[in-house]
């Protein structure tokens, strides 16, 4: 920044700029989601199914305990599986 | 000392990948030398290998076509054979692989394909982190300009000298209209700030913003000069702005004031 002072401090003045004009633009808040653990269809579970898996449709049962999908807020504990329902930690 | 159970499973794997039962011999009865068997291992093998590509180079093969893309992906599979059993990030050098296929040579664009798909099969399996809202720039503004960025660990970022990019873009959107190759350089963007990649085009200041926060830990102030010096008429502003909303930071050290 020593090279062009008149551009270094347009350029800092952009940044706040920026910052406020990201803070405008920001779309209203999205609807909420929560992880539910042991939901999922086999294939069909959202990041991360268990320990030593990293990713989507990863699981290899239906309503596996340790993989979760991201479900509408408030609903996950009301989904009913053939083993249960849903649950907010990881399941067995 | 090997047990036997792991000698005869060495030779079924040698078998498999050596195209020949002979590794199998001691265990054979006599007089079978290859049994038929063998091919629908391997044919299970090849059929895995060639859906993981498909599924990671989604891009490539809707360029090419299912015919062309399952036996060049067959090829590449049986000199390539992945090192784990998880094909979730299968084809790791697919891309340089496709840039010395002969057959590929009159798709000049095809290797860089591979390598934008590659980028977002990437980004999918980087770890999380939760990016930054916009309200944590709301510093003084020598304090913004002095503050070091930390970029989201899924985020990548590149430089074409063609707009490769923005065919890449084309091609991938839910319902492909006109795909055109031009000649002006383009950057990309991919990144996954929580559940869903995304990317767009990045242009020549977007792309000297994030390369000296990358390169150089360079601070927000160096990085918005450097935007300047690529691109003088760019809206620095707005090219910010729109990094912040694309969730490309994850965190924000304080620095030295300049």
């Amino acid at each position: 920044m020593h090279k062009t002072p008149a551009l270094a401090l347009a350029a800092v003045f952009a940044l706040s700029a920026g910052a406020a004009m990201a803070r405008d633009d920001m779309k209203p808040a999205k609807a909420e989601m929560e992880k539910c653990y042991g939901v999922a269809k086999a294939g069909q579970n959202d990041c991360k199914a268990g320990a030593g898996t990293s990713c989507a449709g990863t699981s290899k049962v239906d309503y596996q305990g340790d993989a979760w999908k991201k479900v509408a807020k408030g609903t996950c504990t009301s989904i009913k599986t053939p083993n249960g329902t849903g649950s907010l930690t990881p399941k067995a | 000392m090997q047990s036997a159970l792991s000698q005869f499973q060495d030779a079924f794997v040698a078998a498999l990948a050596e195209r020949t039962a002979a590794p199998l011999a001691a265990w054979l009865p006599d007089g079978e030398a290859e049994p038929a068997g063998l091919s629908v291992y391997r044919n299970t093998i090849a059929k895995g290998c060639i859906d993981a590509l498909a599924a990671n180079f989604p891009t490539v093969a809707s360029l090419v076509g299912d015919d062309w893309f399952r036996a060049a992906a067959a090829l590449f599979a049986r000199d390539n054979p992945p090192a784990g059993a998880a094909l979730l990030a299968y084809g790791e050098g697919f891309a340089d692989w496709l840039a010395r296929f002969p057959p590929a040579d009159d798709l000049p664009y095809l290797p860089a394909m591979a390598r934008l798909d590659r980028m977002w099969t990437t980004a999918l399996f980087a770890p999380e982190a939760e990016p930054l809202a916009a309200e944590a720039f709301a510093l003084a503004p020598d304090v913004l300009a002095a503050a070091r960025p930390r970029l989201h660990p899924s985020l990548a970022f590149a430089w074409f000298d063609r707009g490769l990019p923005g065919l890449w873009l084309a091609a991938r959107a839910p319902e492909p209209g006109e795909m055109t190759l031009v000649d002006d350089p383009q950057g990309v963007l991919v990144v996954r700030p929580e559940d869903t990649v995304r990317s767009r085009q990045l242009d020549l200041a977007g792309f000297a913003f994030l390369d000296a926060i990358a390169r150089d830990g360079a601070s927000l102030g160096q990085a918005i000069t450097a935007a300047a010096e690529a691109d003088p008429a760019a809206d620095l502003a707005a090219l910010f702005a729109a990094l912040i909303a694309d969730g490309v930071f994850s965190g924000l050290a304080p620095g030295d004031p300049a």
